[in-house]
């Protein structure tokens, strides 16, 4: 048997076992939920046999020989990275859900998305060329829009939004088919600048495979040249990374991410740590070398890498400051997903701005890993505590702890390594891309995430206060009184996140060992024959490095004793009446108001209007002016109609009477206006062609 | 031997006049009659022997004026494809109409005019296989004649249709007055050595034939009949005319254009241009404010015609055949299967629930599971969505747009992108509506099988071209080489 059949099955099962749910389903319900798991388990451990077993290569196949399409897997050492954080986070996801979704209704449209979101982006990892990358990316995109919206009854206890929220007008509350639309349609936005990126780097590759993209870039002949020479090259790039700003929910198009959490906890927790987002992380991480080097040829290097690093790090800032005063568990967490994905695109543009390359971008695929890891944990224990407290707002909850000890010892390990507090694996990570940004002589850009290192640490700590310390909020009490008590969750729940919680402090601790093989494996995947990087500068000294260490420590630490003295011992009570800056902050700065204005009740309005004046005001209007005389004609065939033919009608048969209606109506003046519309379009048609294109 | 390449079109003229008799007799008490069984026979041979010509015969057979070659024989494998789904369906859908001779008797003689018009090198068999293909069509919108709604769209439809028949022999005769002749060959040759002096008058039938073939093709602004004419006619030929006779008419604005017209020293291609963009903005723009689902289809049509036109945009030279041509003509075929099926689903639900406003839809998940399945996968493919098969032809034509060698080419395959993008926005909404809205009576409808046979027929063709479209792809390059070869330059 050919090994790189390994490679293709790991995309391929779980897109079959998709396609096979609804066929266990009919059998029995068990057996279609084990199914369910066990492909992913499958998938998850065909990962790891590829990563050991496969030979690093592109497996190609003949796919579409007529157009010189190929198909394939490409199996290297960043592609198997990703692969196996997919496989196998999402493998803990689905036990998981086992337990937390377990009496829900739909579980097979459940099951069934759940793989095919798996499986699709599994394709979108492993993918040897940018078509089938494109084919998983908006499977991803159509799977998250169906799980997103999965409690599409729209019961009120899976909106997201204080009841009565709204910004300038506009409702901040979202219901699950709302929100899922509403990712669907953002991200839509994403992946039309992507597509036509797609189609201009093919138009003058010819291929979409990834290693002959590299390989046939050339020098003043290739491709790059070619797009370089019509000023194209920087667009074609700049618009290939709109496609990660929106699957990857970054500014401007950040919007849609934390109102997906209508979705089930665990599929957030899938949207969030294992796919979807991480999808776009993945695919700059991919072509980003590529055009490393094609644009080093012209100089514009710094522009393109500069964008990302702005964007990730303003992204990074304005996420973790709404994340600071969100009043839903899950916002909190949503808000601090984009601010965690800005830090890994800071990496990935830090690396194309400073002398190492290599450095920051296994700096942000690192990144990507240890949030992959404690953000699981994070979302799927705050499914179980939101579950427990029967509310999504944590200003209902206050006091878990004491009922619930593990599940809030694995938020506490996770939400330290998300602070960023050694020596949690988030630690080394996001001190990497610190220390990076400030070694690379970009210290705004350290200052931007320095302070967003402060706000995490202020709302880690705050979100742990308020939910699981001080006193039990009423609404606790009251549903401690009438019986139902806040307990400790199931194990296939309680598992899966417990565990993420412990791997992330022990990736923390043996961090230091692991760190430099799988940097230089990771690494590995840009041989140096091919892709010439810039010789790896050596670090700086030890002491500054020590001094970066501790100052971003510190000043995550600060923020988290702020917010500790603040809401750890009180009861927290959610106000309406916020000053302004609270407001503006909670507010979502407005710019979710503002692009609902803009987007779509704008948008819709333009279409009404244009379909107004062109579809019918036009032909109306000329009816009024030119089309006179075809009026009169009309009324009188009209007068005609009613009395002679209606007369004739009336003793004849109502079959008569009928003709003469219909034609009454052709006389109407519809028929007409499309006859001028005819006329009005052969005479534009003339005149263009006599004077434009005879002119020429 | 040669004569065996006319098989197809032999067989849908004699069935066809067979089946208006055969609508008297009956078997036993059924109802359904000989007709229908008549017309499918009669498609089964012409579409079976389309396929084996298509295989076997390796250069054009011409007989005159009629020439069978890759390219006829493609367009006629498409419309007979159409034609039999159409039949399909009416068999469903016409169950209860006591005149079923006519009806599908009708139905062959429109198709055979389709696949004439596509076999015809000549302007006047054009002409016939155009009247061959209209005529038939007015009966048909107008079959329901005690409904006021179809027989208003018929008189629209056939109002226009007949303006549109006067510009094209108006378009016929200015073009035998320039070149003396009526082949398109001799035209081809005669136009390419055209003086200034008749300049004026190639110009104006190029405007000519455009507007007249432009009426079937949905082209904008002549396209206003067809939202009336889809919503008023009975379903299946809303299928009929949407996906057969338009496509009928793409085939002959191919000929007449790649043929004949491309050797007159007049750049069209930028009108074709600009006439592919409006049209295709202009029909999504209204399909996304249409409240019924017929209406919603008729403006998805205008706007796919767009798509095609790009086709008709890109010029070509006779050592290379253009990607954008294939692409056109693999457009052709994804759309007439995506549209047929589309209507016959929407055939489906009028049937049951006799309303086709999109309010109805809301739920349909729950109360027709299968047909709303379709539908999802449908609209997913006219959007080009991958893997479906309408991914691969838009790939085809708005690359072959970048590789124009005009400057503009690069703008129209932005724009084309940016409207299919936009497209999105109103086919999710209706899926939206299938799977997240709450229907207003919960109860469920039986799902007729002759539908579904047709709805899984289309929908396993659609996922069949998109995961593994090099064949097809073959193909239409293929029947593309066909057609720049019959130029005969």
């Amino acid at each position: 048997m050919d090994s790189s059949l390994l490679a293709w099955l790991i995309w391929i099962t779980p897109l079959a076992g998709a396609l096979l749910t609804p066929i266990f389903a009919k059998i029995h319900s068990r057996l279609r939920d084990i199914a369910a798991v066990g492909f992913t388990l499958v998938a998850a451990l065909l990962a790891a046999i590829t990563a050991l077993a496969v030979p690093a290569r592109d497996y190609m196949v003949n796919w579409i020989p007529s157009l010189g399409i190929t198909a394939g897997v490409l199996v290297d050492p960043l592609s198997l990275f990703m692969a196996n954080i997919v496989a196998w986070i999402s493998l803990l996801i689905m036990i998981y859900s086992v337990g937390y979704m377990k009496g829900e209704f739909g579980m097979t449209r459940y099951w069934f998305f759940m793989n095919l979101f798996i499986g699709n982006m599994l394709l979108l990892v492993l993918a040897d060329n940018l078509l089938m990358m494109f084919f998983g990316w908006e499977g991803v995109g159509l799977c998250s829009y169906a799980l997103i919206g999965h409690f599409y009854r729209d019961e009120p206890k899976y909106w997201v939004g204080s009841p009565g929220d709204k910004a300038l007008g506009v409702s901040e509350e979202y219901s699950p088919t709302k929100a899922g639309m509403k990712a669907f349609v953002m991200t839509r936005i994403g992946d039309i600048a992507l597509l036509i990126a797609i189609f201009l780097i093919y138009a003058f590759a010819r291929t979409f495979n990834y290693n002959l993209l590299v390989a046939q870039m050339g020098g003043p002949g290739g491709w790059a040249a070619n797009l370089a020479r019509l000023g194209l090259l920087l667009p074609t790039a700049l618009l290939f990374f709109g496609g990660p700003i929106g699957k990857s929910a970054q500014f401007p198009l950040q919007e849609w991410l934390p109102d997906a959490m209508t979705g089930p906890a665990s599929v957030s927790a899938l949207i969030h740590a294992a796919t979807m987002v991480k999808a776009g992380v993945f695919l700059t991480g991919r072509m980003g070398p590529v055009f490393y080097i094609a644009l080093s040829q012209f100089n514009q290097v710094s522009q393109f890498f500069g964008v990302i690093a702005w964007i990730g790090a303003f992204t990074a800032l304005l996420a973790a400051s709404q994340a600071a005063v969100a009043r839903e568990i899950k916002k909190v967490l949503a808000y601090s997903t984009v601010s965690q994905i800005g830090y890994m695109m800071l990496a990935l543009g830090i690396a194309g701005l400073s002398a190492n390359f290599l450095a920051g971008y296994t700096a942000g695929l690192f990144h990507l890993l240890s949030h992959a890891v404690f953000k699981a944990s994070l979302f799927l224990a705050a499914g179980w505590v939101l579950h427990a407290a029967e509310s999504r707002f944590m200003d209902e909850m206050g006091g878990l702890a004491k009922a619930m000890r593990l599940t809030s010892a694995s938020m506490l390990l996770a939400g330290l390594s998300l602070m960023g507090i050694p020596p949690f694996s988030g630690f080394w990570t996001k001190d990497a891309i610190l220390s990076l940004s400030f070694l690379g002589g970009q210290y705004i850009l350290y200052g931007l995430a320095l302070m967003t290192a402060f706000i995490t640490g202020f709302y880690t700590v705050r979100m742990l206060g308020i939910t699981l310390a001080g006193k039990p909020s009423k609404h606790v009490e009251d549903l401690m009184e009438s019986g139902k008590h806040p307990h400790e969750a199931g194990l296939t729940m309680l598992i899966p996140y417990l565990l993420l919680a412990l791997g992330s402090l022990g990736l923390g601790l043996a961090y230091p060992l692991y760190s430099g093989p799988l940097t230089t494996y990771v690494a590995s995947t840009f041989s140096s024959t091919v892709y010439k990087f810039p010789a790896a500068v050596s670090s700086a000294s030890g002491l500054t490095d020590l001094l970066l260490l501790s100052v971003s420590t510190v000043v995550a630490i600060v923020g988290g004793e702020i917010a500790y003295l603040i809401y750890f011992r009180k009861n927290y009570v959610f106000k309406t009446d916020m000053n302004l800056i609270l407001r503006f902050l909670y507010k979502r700065w407005y710019l979710d108001a503002i692009y609902y204005k803009v987007f779509v009740t704008g948008l819709l309005a333009a279409s009404r209007e244009l379909y107004r004046y062109v579809e019918q005001g036009i032909w109306n209007r000329l009816n009024n002016t030119i089309g006179r005389d075809i009026m009169d004609y009309s009324r009188a065939s009209d007068q005609l109609d009613t009395q002679v033919v209606d007369r004739a009608a009336n003793e004849v048969a109502s079959y008569g009477s009928r003709l003469s209606n219909i034609l009454r109506k052709l006389q109407s003046g519809v028929t007409e206006q499309y006859v001028i519309g005819f006329a009005i379009g052969i005479i534009l048609l003339l005149a263009y062609m006599l004077f434009v294109v005879g002119a020429t | 031997m040669a004569l065996l390449s006319l098989t197809p079109f032999l067989s849908l003229a004699v069935f066809g006049l067979l089946a208006i008799p055969a609508g008297f007799l009956h078997f036993g008490k059924s109802k359904l009659g000989l007709a229908p069984f008549v017309c499918i026979l009669g498609l089964a041979i012409a579409l079976v022997s389309t396929v084996w010509l298509g295989f076997t015969s390796l250069s054009p057979v011409s007989f005159g004026g009629f020439q069978v070659d890759l390219f006829t024989l493609f367009f006629s494998g498409v419309l007979l494809i159409v034609a039999i789904f159409v039949t399909i369906a009416s068999l469903q859908y016409m169950h209860e109409d006591p005149n079923k001779g006519p009806f599908f008797g009708l139905l062959l003689l429109s198709t055979l005019g389709m696949i004439v018009l596509a076999a015809s090198m000549d302007l006047i068999l054009l002409y016939v296989g155009w009247e061959l293909m209209s005529i038939p069509t007015y009966a048909l919108t107008a079959f329901r004649k005690r409904d006021p709604n179809s027989n208003e769209a018929a008189m629209k439809f056939f109002v226009l249709s007949a303006l549109s028949s006067a510009l094209i022999v108006y378009a016929i005769s200015l073009v035998f007055g320039v070149t003396g002749s009526t082949g398109l060959t001799a035209i081809a040759s005669s136009l390419s050595t055209a003086g200034p002096d008749f300049r004026p008058f190639g110009v104006l039938a190029i405007v000519l034939f455009i507007v007249g073939f432009g009426v079937k093709m949905a082209v904008v602004p002549f396209h206003m009949w067809i939202p009336d004419a889809f919503e008023g006619a009975p379903v299946t030929i809303g299928a009929f005319l949407a996906a057969g006779a338009k496509m009928a008419a793409f085939a002959a604005a191919f000929r007449v254009f790649i043929v004949g017209i491309s050797a007159f020293n007049v750049d069209f291609y930028s009108t074709f241009a600009i006439v592919a963009v409006v049209t295709m903005s202009v029909g999504n723009v209204a399909a996304l404010m249409q409240k019924s689902f017929t209406r919603l289809l008729a403006y998805s049509s205008i706007a796919q015609a767009g798509y095609i036109l790009m086709a008709l945009a890109t010029p070509f030279t006779t050592t290379n055949v253009p990607l954008g041509l294939a692409g056109g003509l693999f457009h052709v075929l994804n759309y007439a299967i995506l549209k047929t099926a589309a209507f016959v689903a929407a055939a489906a639900v009028a049937t049951k629930l006799s309303v086709t406003d999109l309010e109805s839809f809301n739920g349909l998940s729950r109360r027709m599971p299968q047909t709303s399945l379709s539908i999802a996968v449908i609209f997913l493919g006219l959007a080009g969505v991958p893997p479906l098969n309408g991914f691969f032809s838009k790939v085809m034509l708005f690359t072959g747009s970048i590789y124009s060698p005009y400057s503009w080419g690069g703008y129209l395959a932005l724009t084309a992108l940016i409207n299919s993008g936009f497209s999105m926005s109103y086919y999710g909404w209706v899926i939206k509506r299938m799977y997240f809205d709450e229907p207003g009576d919960q109860s469920r409808i039986p799902e007729p099988r002759v539908y579904m046979a047709v709805l899984w027929a289309a929908t396993i063709l659609i996922f069949a071209i998109g995961l593994y479209p090099d064949p097809w792809i073959r193909l239409v390059q293929n029947a593309a080489a066909a057609l720049v070869a019959s130029r005969g330059l």
